[in-house]
């Protein structure tokens, strides 16, 4: 889960200056276009990440039901 | 224009429309057949109440002004909802295992379930919300006005804040049920997110393609100062994403719809990616609304307008009637929730402890404390109304509406610190809590809440008094900075201090100990069945008062319900249920859900003449922190004891390396000695053998030197048997109490023959016969006849004397014998014992150099000692002790044995 972090990196830290220069991308600023297009990049890699939790997290309750009705003995 | 009546018939329909939706959804939820209500949609929907009147109208207002910071607001949430697996989870499930009701009953539940902390965060949390229900009833107002060209704004703002206060008491406070989740108030809200939604992206794609023709014409009427780098990406950027990721935990009614409304915990994986993008699609097109409005308005039109008056000036009366209800979405559903979320705060942490301490008093049998609740409820959402239409009559209605929710946002925030650093922290305490968020609070209210509603006044602008230190927007000289990045800087740095640093020295109470342990490894207990089961000791509690209490606040028929299900799993059915530990925990979180858990656990303490807590569970928090101690414990002694084994192997590695140097010189030693009268054996053998002309004389004296030799060899080898078993341990010595004066006189009269010859003087000090030693005779008799014949042989004096002498030194006796014939040198008197050394004064023929290191074995293994002392004159003699008799001999030591 490192997703927030690479959200971090790409729209709240210094990377941001990077961008942050006088031109257009197809009639968009650059700034704005990237501010956007780096938002839908998160959006998709978080629905990926989460697809993939909710397929393992049904195996491991399954994996690790008899362990906690054991540890709680 | 529209008509004023118009208009109010469409909102008026549209209300009712929200109504249909709320009673069919609440009646689906009761028939358990609104599968669809508790989707992940309608839950990530729910969740976009976020998008408020503020998003609606006021991000194009804030696009226009200071261009793509607007985004900030949901890039923020974003980072937080990306990142569900670290908060909102543990949030969601913490929620869901202890029944919790609001924000404020969070943090209070954390901290010991502290009522304190409760009404701290209520009244915080009153107060932040203030100016967004002023933000919302603005926006109403002003579209209402756009709409129909009515210039009336208080009054217009009044009955619009009695419309929604109407609107929100009859919504929200409509289920007689207050414990139980708000389906039917999700479903409308859920509904409102999709017209809000479409009509924003409506107005969007009428501005870029109706308006504007294209993508790239809008952004070539865009001002060059609304994306500029150097004001965008300023310390505001980054401030306003981190208050942004606050609101969206912190804010009430968020709170409300992510964690309390929240009915599968795998909702939220939907929710990371959906409400993301949600946020996305409502700022798609925030962007080219403002560009358009700053393009094709008249110049002096209100930026946070834009949205309604764009449609209107190109004569779209539909579309500016769809703007219009998708602005009013947006404004009632954050009303509805946040009035909510409030109202149950003020019941459950303000009135309930009041009510039920008058309960408690009068003990009557009458007085249903739902009653009371349910009109406290009621009370509350008018009066936040009234506060918000008092903030707006007082700010003068001027301010945008981003700044104003941007207030309520860093008021928000001061809970940040308390509940996250709770939920990870156990070391968090409550007065920690409390002073964060106190000092908090307190400085948010003095640098940004109060400054905004007064903004000419002259202390802020000179500081109080005239004292420019306290200048609210530059507190202790802190200038240069946004007032919002200000007060961010300082209300949130001191909180989180205080919160920390108070944390650290304040002591812990039991239950807070608890409750934090519950909360930081709440995915440890399961699902809290288990460990709630033993949350109460066993104590005096009737339950005929039980039964009353908990009809007085769930109500009759409920109350009912819970006893007869509780009753039914103890398998006594019909009758009032055990009040067991399971039955109280059920009872104590049933009630939870209704008046919050300070209270409800409050309210059994007293009914039960209760005791702290769960002793249970206070018994296996210490039984952990025992077993980690313990680990701790015994893996240092492990350690320890793995170096100490360590040393000791070195040490018996060093030994044994040097027991093996000896062994060869030992070894090398012997055959040398061997070789000496093996050689002389053989070569008179020899000649013996090979000369058959030698004379009868000769041949005697030859087997004579074979015969001497051989003596000696025998002797040496006996000599080598002895000190190897003596050192190995192998033969055993007797100690047994004899006389020391009749076993020094022995070794005397064995040696006096000896010394007649060689004409030495024996001057003896015999101690009295009464005096014991425990020693074996034979052997002392040994060391002594060594001793003493090595001073008559190795006596090179010309008038050779011999002194024995006794001394008493403690429980021992010391035997010296000392000689004139010179002595030994200081250097030599440890190498004498060593074998095969022979002293300076030893001839080459004489002895083997086994006498000495012999003597001071058996010496040793009587437990005395045998050593060289030297006298203050240079002169030295050989002194033996040994243990006197009538006192216990120290156990027998064999060094070599031990090291191996």
């Amino acid at each position: 889960m490192a997703l927030p972090f690479l959200g971090v990196l790409l729209l709240a830290s210094p990377l941001l200056f990077v961008v942050a220069v006088d031109r257009t991308l197809l009639g968009v600023p650059l700034i704005v276009a990237y501010v956007f297009i780096a938002w839908a990049l998160l959006i998709v890699a978080a629905r990926v990440v989460g697809r993939r939790i909710l397929a393992t997290a049904a195996a491991e309750e399954q994996a690790a039901a008899p362990h906690a009705a054991h540890r709680q003995r | 224009m529209l008509s004023q009546d118009t208009i109010l018939a469409v909102a008026l329909g549209y209300v009712v429309l929200l109504f249909a939706v709320a009673f069919l959804g609440d009646r689906r939820a009761s028939l358990a057949r609104g599968r669809w209500l508790q989707s992940p949609l309608v839950y990530t929907l729910s969740i976009s109440v976020y998008c408020t009147s503020w998003t609606f109208y006021g991000a194009v207002g804030s696009a226009a002004r200071s261009g793509l910071e607007f985004a900030t607001i949901y890039l923020g949430p974003t980072l937080v909802f990306i990142g569900w697996w670290w908060t909102l989870r543990k949030l969601v499930r913490i929620g869901r295992v202890h029944r919790i009701t609001s924000i404020a009953d969070l943090v209070s539940s954390r901290y010991g379930k502290s009522s304190t902390l409760a009404v701290v965060v209520t009244l915080l949390a009153l107060t932040a919300t203030t100016p967004y229900i002023a933000l919302q009833l603005q926006s109403i107002t002003a579209s209402f006005e756009a709409i129909s060209g009515t210039t009336h704004e208080t009054r217009t703002a009044f009955w619009v804040a009695c419309g929604l206060a109407a609107f929100t008491i009859l919504f929200g406070t409509r289920t007689i049920n207050a414990n139980e989740r708000h389906h039917g108030v999700v479903a409308a809200i859920a509904l409102e997110a999709v017209v809000k939604l479409a009509a924003l992206l409506a107005v969007g794609i009428f501005a870029v393609w109706g308006v504007a023709g294209g993508i790239g014409e809008i952004f070539d009427r865009m001002p060059e100062e609304m994306v500029d780098p150097e004001t965008v990406f300023g310390p505001r950027w980054f401030t306003m994403t981190l208050l942004a990721g606050a609101a969206v935990l912190c804010l009430p009614r968020q709170f409300q719809v992510t964690v309390v409304e929240n009915t599968d915990e795998r909702h939220l994986v939907t929710a990371s990616w959906m409400f993301p993008l949600y946020m996305f699609l409502m700022s798609l097109f925030v962007l080219p609304l403002a560009i358009a409005g700053q393009a094709y308005l008249p110049a002096g039109s209100n930026p946070d307008l834009y949205v309604i008056e764009l449609p209107l000036a190109f004569d779209q009366q539909a579309l500016a009637l769809l703007v219009f209800i998708g602005g009013f979405s947006s404004a009632t559903s954050m009303v509805i929730v946040a009035a909510i979320a409030l109202s149950t705060m003020v019941s459950n942490h303000i009135v309930a402890p009041l009510a039920l301490r008058a309960l408690m008093r009068s003990n009557a049998a009458s007085g249903d404390v739902r009653e009371v609740l349910i009109t406290s409820r009621r009370i509350t959402i008018a009066a936040i109304l009234g506060l918000g239409f008092l903030y707006l009559t007082i700010s003068d209605g001027a301010a945008a509406l981003a700044a104003m929710g941007l207030i309520a946002f860093v008021g928000a925030a001061q809970v940040l610190p308390a509940m996250a650093g709770g939920i990870v922290w156990r070391g968090a305490t409550r007065a920690g809590a409390l002073a964060g968020l106190a000092a908090g609070g307190l400085l948010w209210l003095y640098t940004l809440f109060l400054p905004a509603l007064a903004p000419e006044a002259a202390w802020v602008a000179s500081g109080p008094f005239g004292l420019a230190v306290l200048r609210p927007q530059a507190l202790l000289g802190l200038t240069g900075v946004d007032p919002l990045v200000h007060a961010t800087i300082w209300s949130l740095s001191v909180n989180t201090l205080l919160f920390i640093g108070v944390s650290i020295f304040a002591p812990m109470r039991p239950l807070e100990l608890l409750q934090g342990a519950l909360f930081v490894q709440v995915f440890r207990s399961g699902d809290g069945g288990a460990s709630d089961a033993q949350r109460f000791t066993h104590r005096e509690a009737a339950i005929e008062d039980l039964f009353v209490l908990a009809q007085r606040i769930l109500g009759a028929d409920t109350a009912r319900r819970l006893f007869d299900d509780i009753a039914r799993e103890q398998g006594n059915e019909g009758r009032l249920p055990v009040p067991d530990d399971a039955m109280m925990a059920r009872l104590e979180r049933e009630l939870a859900g209704s008046i919050g858990a300070a209270s409800a656990h409050a309210m059994l303490m007293r009914a039960t003449g209760g005791e702290i807590g769960s002793l249970s569970e206070l018994l296996d928090i210490a039984d952990e922190t025992q077993k980690l101690m313990e680990t701790t414990l015994t893996l240092a002694e492990k350690t320890e004891e793995l170096e100490q084994t360590a040393s000791a192997l070195r040490r018996a590695n060093e030994r044994l390396r040097r027991l093996d140097r000896q062994k060869d010189e030992f070894l090398s030693q012997v055959s040398h000695e061997l070789r000496t009268p093996m050689t002389s054996i053989r070569s008179f053998s020899e000649i013996l053998l090979s000369e058959p002309g030698i004379t009868q004389e000769e041949r005697t004296r030859f087997v004579d030197i074979i015969h001497a030799e051989s003596i000696r060899l025998t002797r040496l080898l006996d000599e080598i048997l002895d000190i190897s078993r003596l050192e190995s341990g192998a033969s055993e010595i007797q100690l047994e109490p004899l006389s020391a004066a009749e076993a020094i006189q022995g070794a005397l009269d064995s040696v006096t023959g000896l010394a007649r010859t060689a004409g030495v003087t024996l001057d003896v000090d015999l101690p009295g016969h009464d005096l014991r030693i425990a020693a074996s005779p034979d052997r002392l008799r040994q060391v002594l006849i060594n001793l003493l014949s090595n001073a008559v042989k190795y006596n090179t004096s010309a008038t050779p004397r011999i002194a024995v002498s006794t001394t008493r030194l403690g429980g021992q006796i010391a035997v010296d014998i000392s000689d004139n014939g010179g002595g030994v040198t200081p250097d030599e008197a440890e190498e004498i014992f060593s074998k095969f050394a022979r002293g300076r004064r030893a001839g080459a023929e004489q002895g083997a150099g086994l006498g000495l290191p012999i003597s001071r074995a058996i010496v040793e293994r009587m437990g005395g000692t045998l050593t060289v002392v030297f006298r203050e004159d240079g002169t030295s003699f050989f002194r033996t002790t040994l243990a006197l008799a009538n006192v216990p001999a120290p156990a027998v030591k064999n060094p070599q044995a031990a090291a191996e």
